[in-house]
Order: C-alpha cells, then sequence, then structure tokens
C-alpha cells in the first residue's frame, strides 16, 4: 500500500459496502430491525412530512451524529436510510484503519487481519447492517486513539486538537464516553511529565526532579493543565451547551436523555436491555459482573494479546488501555441496570488496532504474523460466543439471523410489520392518533408519517381530548406489552376513550399493538 | 585648505584613535565597492559615534554650524540630486560673494568639492555641519519628487488599488439599498426582519470563526515544519550574501533608539551588507536629536521623510524605497527584536523557493507577555494568528494578509507592485492580497521578531481601531469589482479573503449584538424576548453565539502549544472580554473610516517595564 489511498483500497471498501447492503437488505426485508433503525427511520420521516418543532426533532434526538447521517440518507430511501449509514459507516471504519497502516512495517498481514474481520466477525456485520450507531462511536473512537497516540508520540498542537474534536464527536455519538475522560486524566499527567526535559530516564526519578524543582514544577502543573484543557474543554462545553439548549427549549437539561422523543435507549433500557437482568445474571458462561467484565473484555477481543509486546515498548499505551478497562468497570457502576453494548466490548479491537498502528517504528514485534492470524480467526469464534451469552436481545437476534443466513434457514419474522402494511392501505386524509414515544418502530416500518399525528405536533392534545374529531384511528400498546407503561396511548387510555363513549373497534393487532378504528368520528363542521 | 587636502577624514580619526588600522581598511574597501562616501560609512555603519566624531574635528579646530538655521537658495540647491546629498553628504545651499556655500559633513573631502567648484563655477565656502542636518535639510526642500512619488505612485499606476476612494459609488448605492431595505422591511415586519438579521447575524459569526478554526488546525499541521534549518544556516556563505535594506519607520520613538540599536547589533549579518534606514519624519526633532546624543555608534542610516499628507507609515517607507540599496528589504518596528539568524534564513528560504515567492513573513510573538491582562490575550491572539492562522492561510493558497512588520520583500518585486498604500492603514495587509492577486505568493519562515505588546488599554484600542479600519479599507478596495477579484485570485481566494479579511470587522461588530440579545434572554423577562424571537431562533443563535465563542476561546488554547506558553491558556478563557475590547476598537474603526479613513491613530511604545533582553534569555532557556 502507497502512503496515498490506492484505488484497490477503496475498491475493498465499496465491495465491502456492496456485501454489508447485501447482507442488511437480506435481514431488513426479511424482517430483522434493530430498535435505533427504526427510531432513526421514524425521526427522519416526522422531520421530512411531519407538521413538527423540526429545531427540536433535529437539535435535541439523541445521538445527535448518526441521527444526522442516517437523515440526510433518508432522501435516498427512508426507510433504508440508517442501515444504509451503518453499511456505509462500517466500510469507513475499514478504510480509516486500513489507511491509517499504510506505513506500518507489517502492513500486508496487518491488511489481512482487518479485512478478515471486517467480512465475517459478527460483530461488526452487526454493526453494520443493523442501522445502529456504534459504527460512528467506533469510527471517533478510533480516530482520538489514533490522535492521541500520535500526540504522545510528536507533542503537536495539532493532534492534541484534533483528538479533542473527535472526543467530541463521539461523545455527540454515544456520551457515556463522557465518563473516558476521568480515566484519561492521569495519562494525560503522565505524557506531560515524560515529555519533560529531566536529565532522567526513570520515571520515578522525574517525578521525584519534577516535583522538587520549583520551576519544573510549575512548567509540569502548567503543561498538564493545558493538555486536559484541549483535549477536554471542548467535549465539555460541547455538552454544557448542549444541554443549556435543552434547558432553554424544554425546560429539561436532560431532555436527550430522558425523553423517549429524543432518545430511544429511554424505553429500552426499561424494557429490552433491564427486563432480562434478573434470569440472564446467573446460567451464562460470563455473566456481565463487575471484573468478569474485564475477563469478557479479554475473550471478546484477544487481538489485546497481540499488543502485549508492543505495550512492553511504549508503556503509556499501557495506561491508555487500562483506562478503558477501569471505564468499561465504571459503566456497570455507573449504570448498574444496563448491559453493555457489544460495541463497547469492540473498541477494544479497534484499540488493539490503534496500539499495532502507532507502533509502526517498533521493529520487533514479539509474534508472528503467524500469530496474529490466529487470534484474529479465534477472536471470530469467541465473539460468537460472546455474543450468543449477550445480555441485550437485539444482539442476540441480529446473530441468529446471521446463523439462519448461514445455515441458510428462513428468517425469523416477527410480527411487527403486520401492523405497518395494514397502515400503509390507510388513506392519508385518515389520520392516526399515535405516540411515537414507543410507537416509532410501527412509523418507521410503514415508511411514512405523513397518516400519523404524534405529540410533537400542534394538534396532538386536542387530538388526545377528542380524539373523534382529528382522527380515525388510534395506535394503542396491549396491556401485556413491555412498551405499555411508557406511551400516552396504552389499554388504560383506550379504556378512558370507551368511558367517554367513543365507539373503538380493533381492526388490527400483534404481540404489542392494537390498531384501533374510531366508529363514531365526528367531522369539524359538526 | 592645505591642512584639509593633506589629510583624509579616516586618517584624523585614525591618528586620535577612534578607529583601528584594521578599520581604515575595511572602511576604505566598502566606501570602492558601495559608492557611499566615507563620512556615511564612518557615520552609519557602526565605526564612530557622532559625539566622538564632532569631538575629534572640534579638536582638529574645526567648526560646526547649526545648517538649519543657514539661508538657503532653492534654485542653486536644485542642481544638486537628493541621492547624492544623501549619498555624499554635501549640500550646496546658496551662492553668497562668488563662493558656492556648501554644508558638509566631512571637511576633507576635497574631491568632491573641486565638481562642486566645477559644476557651479565658483570657489567653494565650507560649512561644517552635523550630517543629521544635512540629510534633515536636504530632504525636506527636496525630497518633494520623491515624496510626491510615494504618495502618488500607487494611485496613478494603479487607481482602483487605491484607497484614495474609500467607498465607490456601486459601493455606497449597495449600502443605502441594503440600508433602505432593512429600514422598510421593519416598517412592514418587525419581527421577520430582526428574525432575518438574528439570523444571518449569528450565522456569519459561527461560520466566519469555524473558518478560523479550520486554518488553525491546517496551520497546526505545520508546527514542527522547519523552512530553514540550522545546517543550512552554517552552510551560507557570509560573501554570497546580499545587501539587506531594513527600513525602521519610526515616530516619536527617541527612548527606543538605544533600545533599537542594541537589537539590530545581534542580526547575525556582515554589516557592509545591511542597509539600515530610519525614516523620520520632518517634524520629528525628538527622534532626530535621539539619534543625535547617541553616545555609541550608529548602525543605520537616517531618511527624514518630508511633509506630505497623509502622514502614514506607508507613505515613509515607499519614500525610504527611493534610498534603499539593498537586493531584499524588510520592514521592523523600532521596539522589534528579531531572531538574529532572521535575515540569513530570509535569504536562504527565498534561494530555495519559485521565483513567483516575492515575500517571506516571520512570526510576531511578544517580549512582554506576561505583563498584564491584555498583554498575555495579545501574545495569545499572536500566536494563533502569526503560528496557526498564517501557515493555514499559506497551506490553502489563500491570500496571507502580511503582518505589520518582518515581511521581507524581493525589492524589484516591492517597486513593481507600486509599494504600499499609503492611504491604507494596514498597507501590510493590503499588500499581501495585491501581490496575490498578481500571481505571487508569500512564504512563511521559522524566526520570529519579538515585539512589545501593547500593555494599556486605550493605547491598545487606538491601535486596534486602525487595524480593524484597515481591514475595513482593505475589504472595500479588493471587492470593488468581486468578478475581478475572483478572476484574479480564483474562488478559494474569493472565500479566504472574505471570510478571512472581511469576515473579522463584521464579527467583531456583530459580536456585542448577539451577546446582548442572549444577555437580555438570560437575565430580563424572557416572555418579552419571544414575542419577537420565537423558540427556533433563540436555539439557533443561542446555540451559534455559544459553539462561536466556545470555538474562539479553543482556537486560542491551542495557540500555546507551539510556543509552550502553557501558563497563559487559562487566559484564553477571557477571551470573549477580549472579543468586546475588540468590538470598542471595531466600532471606533467604522467611525473612522466615515469621518477620516486615512488619520493613523499613533501607538506609543515603549511602555513596557520588562527588560527585554533578560526575557528573551529566558525564552530560549
Amino acid at each position: 500500500m502507497s502512503a496515498k489511498p490506492n484505488k484497490s483500497l477503496i475498491l475493498i471498501s465499496f465491495l465491502l459496502f456492496g456485501y454489508y447492503l447485501y447482507i442488511a437488505y437480506t435481514l431488513y426485508y426479511g424482517g430483522v430491525h434493530s430498535n435505533e433503525a427504526l427510531f432513526f427511520t421514524e425521526k427522519s420521516a416526522l422531520l421530512r412530512e411531519g407538521d413538527v418543532d423540526q429545531i427540536k426533532l433535529a437539535g435535541l434526538t439523541f445521538p445527535q451524529m448518526p441521527f444526522m447521517l442516517s437523515w440526510v440518507f433518508s432522501f435516498i430511501d427512508l426507510r433504508f436510510s440508517p442501515v444504509l449509514a451503518s453499511a456505509l459507516g462500517t466500510s469507513a471504519l475499514f478504510f480509516i484503519i486500513t489507511f491509517s497502516i499504510r506505513t506500518h512495517e507489517h502492513r500486508n498481514w496487518l491488511f489481512l487481519g482487518i479485512l478478515i474481520t471486517f467480512i465475517l466477525h459478527p460483530a461488526f456485520i452487526y454493526f453494520a447492517v443493523s442501522g445502529k450507531s456504534s459504527y460512528m462511536m467506533l469510527i471517533f473512537f478510533y480516530l482520538f486513539l489514533i490522535s492521541i497516540f500520535r500526540y504522545f508520540r510528536t507533542n503537536t498542537s495539532y493532534h492534541i486538537s484534533v483528538a479533542s474534536i473527535y472526543f467530541t464527536l463521539l461523545i455527540f455519538c454515544s456520551v457515556k464516553f463522557f465518563w473516558l475522560m476521568l480515566f484519561i486524566l492521569p495519562i494525560i499527567f503522565f505524557v506531560a511529565l515524560q515529555s519533560m526535559t529531566v536529565a532522567k530516564n526513570d520515571h520515578m526519578d522525574k517525578i521525584a526532579i519534577a516535583f522538587n524543582t520549583e520551576s519544573i514544577r510549575r512548567k509540569l502543573v502548567n503543561k498538564t493543565l493545558a493538555i486536559y484543557l484541549v483535549i477536554f474543554a471542548l467535549p465539555i462545553t460541547a455538552m454544557l451547551i448542549f444541554r443549556l439548549l435543552n434547558q432553554v427549549y424544554t425546560g429539561d437539561a436532560d431532555y436527550y436523555l430522558n425523553s423517549p422523543y429524543a432518545n430511544y435507549s429511554t424505553i429500552t433500557d426499561q424494557t429490552d436491555n433491564l427486563k432480562n437482568l434478573a434470569q440472564n445474571k446467573l446460567g451464562r458462561i460470563f455473566p456481565e459482573v463487575h471484573f468478569l467484565t474485564t475477563v469478557r473484555i479479554w475473550l471478546f477481543a484477544p487481538l489485546l494479546l497481540f499488543c502485549l509486546g508492543i505495550f512492553k515498548s511504549i508503556n503509556r499505551n499501557i495506561f491508555v488501555v487500562f483506562s478503558l478497562f477501569f471505564f468499561m468497570e465504571f459503566l456497570k457502576i455507573k449504570y448498574p441496570n444496563v448491559y453493555i453494548p457489544i460495541h463497547f466490548y469492540a473498541a477494544f479491537i479497534c484499540l488493539s488496532w490503534a496500539v499495532i498502528a502507532n507502533a509502526k517504528n517498533i521493529k520487533e514485534l514479539r509474534f508472528s504474523k503467524y500469530f496474529y492470524l490466529s487470534i484474529i480467526i479465534i477472536q471470530l469464534f469467541t465473539a460468537y460466543i460472546t455474543i450468543n451469552s449477550s445480555h441485550v436481545p437485539e444482539e442476540k437476534k441480529y446473530l441468529n439471523a446471521f446463523v439462519s443466513l448461514i445455515m441458510r434457514k428462513p428468517l425469523y419474522r416477527g410480527d411487527a410489520e403486520k401492523i405497518s402494511n395494514y397502515i400503509r392501505n390507510i388513506k392519508s386524509d385518515d389520520a392516526i392518533l399515535a405516540d411515537d414515544a414507543n410507537a416509532y418502530r410501527i412509523i418507521a416500518l410503514t415508511g411514512s408519517a405523513q397518516v400519523f399525528l404524534t405529540p410533537g405536533e400542534n394538534s396532538f392534545l386536542a387530538a388526545l381530548a377528542q380524539p373523534e374529531k382529528h382522527v380515525s384511528y388510534i395506535l394503542a400498546t396491549k396491556k401485556e406489552s413491555q412498551y405499555d407503561p411508557f406511551g400516552l396511548l396504552n389499554a388504560d387510555m383506550i379504556q378512558m376513550f370507551s368511558l367517554k363513549g367513543i365507539s373503538l373497534h380493533p381492526v388490527c393487532s400483534n404481540k404489542n399493538w392494537i390498531l384501533w378504528r374510531i366508529e363514531n368520528k365526528k367531522s369539524y363542521d359538526n | 585648505m592645505d591642512k584639509e587636502q593633506k589629510r583624509y577624514i579616516i586618517g584624523i580619526l585614525s591618528e586620535h584613535g577612534y578607529i583601528t588600522r584594521d578599520d581604515v581598511v575595511r572602511i576604505a574597501s566598502f566606501g570602492e565597492t558601495s559608492g557611499l562616501s566615507l563620512v556615511k560609512i564612518l557615520l552609519n555603519f557602526g565605526y564612530i559615534s557622532r559625539k566622538d566624531y564632532q569631538k575629534c574635528l572640534l579638536e582638529e579646530g574645526y567648526d560646526f554650524k547649526d545648517v538649519r538655521l543657514e539661508e538657503t537658495d532653492l534654485e542653486v540647491m536644485m542642481q544638486t540630486d537628493l541621492k547624492s546629498v544623501d549619498r555624499d553628504l554635501i549640500l550646496p545651499l546658496r551662492i553668497e560673494d562668488g563662493y558656492v556655500v556648501v554644508a558638509v559633513a566631512d571637511p576633507t573631502a576635497t574631491a568632491d568639492f573641486l565638481l562642486i567648484e566645477e559644476k557651479y563655477g565658483c570657489p567653494v565656502k565650507v560649512l561644517l555641519s552635523s550630517d543629521l542636518d544635512i540629510i534633515w535639510l536636504g530632504h525636506k526642500l527636496l525630497g518633494e519628487t520623491y515624496v510626491k512619488k510615494a504618495v502618488f505612485e500607487l494611485l496613478n499606476r494603479d487607481p482602483e488599488s487605491s484607497a484614495l476612494v474609500t467607498f465607490t459609488k456601486s459601493q455606497l448605492i449597495i449600502i443605502f439599498s441594503v440600508i433602505a431595505l432593512v429600514t422598510v422591511s421593519l416598517f412592514l415586519s418587525f419581527t421577520n426582519t430582526t428574525i432575518v438579521i438574528n439570523m444571518l447575524m449569528s450565522s456569519f459569526f459561527l461560520v466566519a470563526v469555524t473558518f478560523k478554526l479550520f486554518l488553525a488546525l491546517t496551520g497546526s499541521k505545520l508546527e514542527l515544519f522547519q523552512a530553514v534549518s540550522k545546517k543550512e544556516i552554517l552552510g551560507a556563505k557570509k560573501q554570497e550574501l546580499p545587501v539587506f535594506t531594513i527600513q525602521l519607520p519610526v515616530y516619536r520613538e527617541d527612548k527606543l533608539i538605544k533600545k533599537l540599536i542594541w537589537n539590530l547589533q545581534s542580526l547575525d549579518y556582515p554589516r557592509e551588507k545591511l542597509d539600515i534606514k530610519l525614516l523620520i519624519e520632518e517634524d520629528d526633532d525628538k527622534t532626530l536629536n535621539a539619534v543625535r546624543d547617541l553616545d555609541f555608534p550608529a548602525i543605520f542610516e537616517v531618511i527624514v521623510v518630508p511633509f506630505h499628507m497623509p502622514k502614514t507609515k506607508p507613505k515613509a517607507c515607499n519614500y525610504g524605497l527611493y534610498f534603499s540599496r539593498g537586493e531584499y528589504l524588510t520592514i521592523y518596528d523600532a521596539e522589534d527584536i528579531p531572531d538574529h539568524d532572521q535575515l540569513r534564513k530570509v535569504v536562504i528560504l527565498f534561494s530555495k523557493l519559485p521565483e513567483n515567492y516575492i515575500c517571506i513573513q516571520c512570526a510576531l510573538n511578544y517580549f512582554n507577555r506576561n505583563e498584564n491582562f491584555l498583554t498575555r490575550m495579545f501574545t495569545l491572539e499572536y500566536s494563533y494568528w502569526f503560528d496557526y492562522m498564517l501557515p493555514g492561510l499559506s497551506t490553502l493558497d489563500i491570500p496571507v494578509p502580511l503582518g505589520g512588520t518582518s515581511n521581507h520583500f524581493k525589492f524589484e518585486k516591492l517597486m513593481e507592485l507600486g509599494g504600499w498604500d499609503p492611504f491604507n492603514v494596514t498597507e501590510d495587509a493590503d499588500l499581501g492580497i495585491r501581490a496575490f492577486a498578481k500571481g505571487y505568493k508569500v512564504a512563511l519562515v521559522n524566526s520570529t521578531t519579538y515585539e512589545e505588546a501593547n500593555n494599556e488599554p486605550f493605547n491598545w484600542i487606538r491601535q486596534r481601531s486602525r487595524w480593524i479600519k484597515g481591514y475595513m479599507q482593505t475589504y472595500l478596495v479588493h471587492m470593488r469589482n468581486p468578478s475581478k477579484l475572483i478572476a484574479k485570485i480564483g474562488w478559494k481566494g474569493f472565500l479566504g479573503f472574505n471570510f478571512f479579511i472581511g469576515a473579522t470587522p463584521v464579527t467583531f461588530l456583530i459580536y456585542p449584538l448577539l451577546l446582548l440579545i442572549f444577555i437580555c434572554y438570560l437575565i430580563f423577562d424572557l416572555d418579552n424576548i419571544r414575542t419577537v424571537f420565537p423558540d427556533w431562533v433563540l436555539y439557533i443563535s443561542i446555540f451559534n453565539l455559544a459553539i462561536g465563542n466556545i470555538l474562539i476561546i479553543y482556537v486560542n488554547m491551542i495557540a500555546v502549544f507551539k510556543r509552550r506558553y502553557y501558563e497563559l491558556i487559562l487566559f484564553s478563557i477571557l477571551n470573549p472580554f477580549y472579543w468586546l475590547m475588540h468590538s470598542i476598537a471595531a466600532y471606533k474603526g467604522l467611525w473612522q473610516l466615515i469621518t477620516k479613513p486615512f488619520y493613523w491613530e499613533k501607538t506609543d511604545h515603549g511602555l513596557s517595564k520588562l527588560q527585554t533582553n533578560r526575557e528573551i534569555k529566558t525564552d530560549t532557556k
């Protein structure tokens, strides 16, 4: 590979995109969807077609970056847009990683390992075909690491400021990474110390001299503070401003996290990702509990082993890896009731490549290419084991779908699309009252938001008070649905409507939803 | 006259022990190669101080006259070219009693007297006088042709590039049309018009600031790039170095003259290859007397700039061009401390660059950065401007607005461009754009000139208002015909010019307005503001203002890295206050642009209490 992205690399990336697209298309139209993709589709539909507050929708829907990209793709194909974005994004991730090792001494066989991973690794295929935002998180995470490592090596402001920008973007892809800052703090100090011109080689000696010499101590403090500020000022203030905007606009600074209209995980963290906690806690190979998270990471990303030799040479990297392990453990403490999604584990694979890419000047890697490729192959199997024992139902669902594809078995198609298919045949004049806090799946699968009247629209409250005057249908959850407590239009509300004398007739239903037709609809003229 | 005929000035000085034998040889040799008179070399190239020179001649029995009080006959004087007066320090004043009365600085220059006798057809009557007085009188009375050229050369050659006309007719039509349109719109639909204005202002603010961040990041890629290495400097041969002109335009800088000599003496460049011109205004006796009173040898020539409006620095520099000898030329301010190897670096870099590179800009920074809030903020600003922003512009092939000093030119090309625009108060920025439009390029070199940061708020505002007014002038001049400008500098250059030169004053002007709306929104009754600006407008404007401010702060934060000024990083947080000072200066500049566009706001120098040399030494450690 040359110093510039050669045509073959671009071609391979496009082929990979095509490969992802094929799988994504098969799965999507085979009935396998992710909540996040459906959420993005529904928001894009509302943004394009709904009579909604567009600033609120575009400005506060979270995670912002993937949503905006998905919205851009919605002009090509609304329903498929998040998947298009994720397929392209994952191919871009492949390109970025491969491009970063272009000058590496062992680039040829490193490239092979990367290619194998992106073609066969179930987690990466999952990121590419699910329409989830994981691809973008991994892209910015990788770019952040690469820039940080380059800063460690060169001490230039370009790399540190770019790292800061990537970190900011990373936070707007996955807000949990905000906490990573805590664990990077000591590394920055260590790096600042290393870059001081103190005539000692040993770190402890350097620390001793730095702390006991006033001028060096002052310089060290200034430099450490300067690096902290340059890396973290931007993400912190960006987040503060974002929260200020949330506060100004909605009255809740955490609207982007707490509102089911802005963030799909508000409900999934209370349903899919929480519900099975008790039954999943035990009976797994590696339950996701403290300390065993670390074991799960090693199991999922054995490529870290390959980096051991490099760690010995560049001890700053060890601290970065440690910080990520601490970060993962911290996530378990901070969010005890939510499982850690697989993309956080996949970040460690990207981390390994970042470490390898950064070590391009190290002549002696401790292991051969066979060891590397063996790990890459083993990693595919360990990934299967890890995802198969995942606590997040969606991850398992996709893994089973992949297996079904390979085994040429029919895909499990739930009844999620049953209602959407019915709604597609409803005339656009007949509005459906729906609460997209939980009904975004149905709206997204319908492929258009035109027929729906959602809480973001001005006439929603009037329609909620007197549905018979404003809409022809009501989409409500069933009493037994896990989504029932999270929306305005639930079984209780339907009962209340009935008590008010509104005659409702179920026209279509599935496991979670019923579409009610209003029999005694009144027109405005009445 | 027997005495004078037998003994020449260098012999007299040598006999009195003021110069050594080696000096005599060097002076004679330099006189032959340069064509300069011996007395010129003696007094302007560091061989003897004026005081010692006078003392020696007094001891020899000569009497000094104040030539400025002498009667003059312009007809007689006009027969001598000013350049020869400047070179030989001989000025015929009048014909009196059959003698041509000649003011001379060297009473032993008998060969020159013979030539004058031949020219005027009568014997010479010598009036021994200070060389500075001869220069003063010569330039005052004979400098009219040159000073007119200095003022009107660009205007005559390329009137479209001259800032003599501030607003063209078409520009005035556009400006008044916009004002009328806004006024009518406000009457017709107050809310919608204010919303549109608010959106435009805040979006423009964000885009302009983002562009600056982009430039800074692009520039920061070159942080480790050394345009000229130490090895190359060591390899440069003294004999091959060209003559380098340094122009030092000063006005009432009497306190800085000693400092100036120290700074110039530290330049690592052969003395004989330096052509240093101290440009003093005709009415600036303070500085002239400070030069006269120096206790040690000066290493510069004095050029007195005759009075002519506008009284600006570019006019003085243009005037100095006609008396310059160098292959390359640069400008320093009186308080500047250039890196000692700067001139060598420039010469080496010019030799490496393609022919179309006609200017090399050095970084500017401040030696008194830790003096107070203002100097700290100024240092941050200059650090990101010269270390990041200008390299960014250069990398992206966008016109580079040159810094006030330390821009080194190829002399010929500078003359070809018509020198600086004397009507433009940021003549340097304007020249950068003009050069770019002619297909010439500006390079940046890894060398710094340390200046004195303005440490006094009112003085700062005066200086800044001139800069911002100059940017407005430059923008108006080059935007007289946008399509022509695009044809000259391309779309990229055009956009870069608009966002860098045009946007800078505009952002300063709109900044306090945006801030005011935001503060009103935070402090006062929200409902009242909401009647004018709906939520979505407030969302976008707060977003733009907040992100814009953060990015400005961020750019300032990055600035500390290259020079390791880590202690300044916290001050970058105070940048919004610093920007408010910019806004005050911007409004002052705008007012002056309308009322007195060519007025040169004088900045006082020498206010710093810091010991510069010590500071610099600390930096290099």
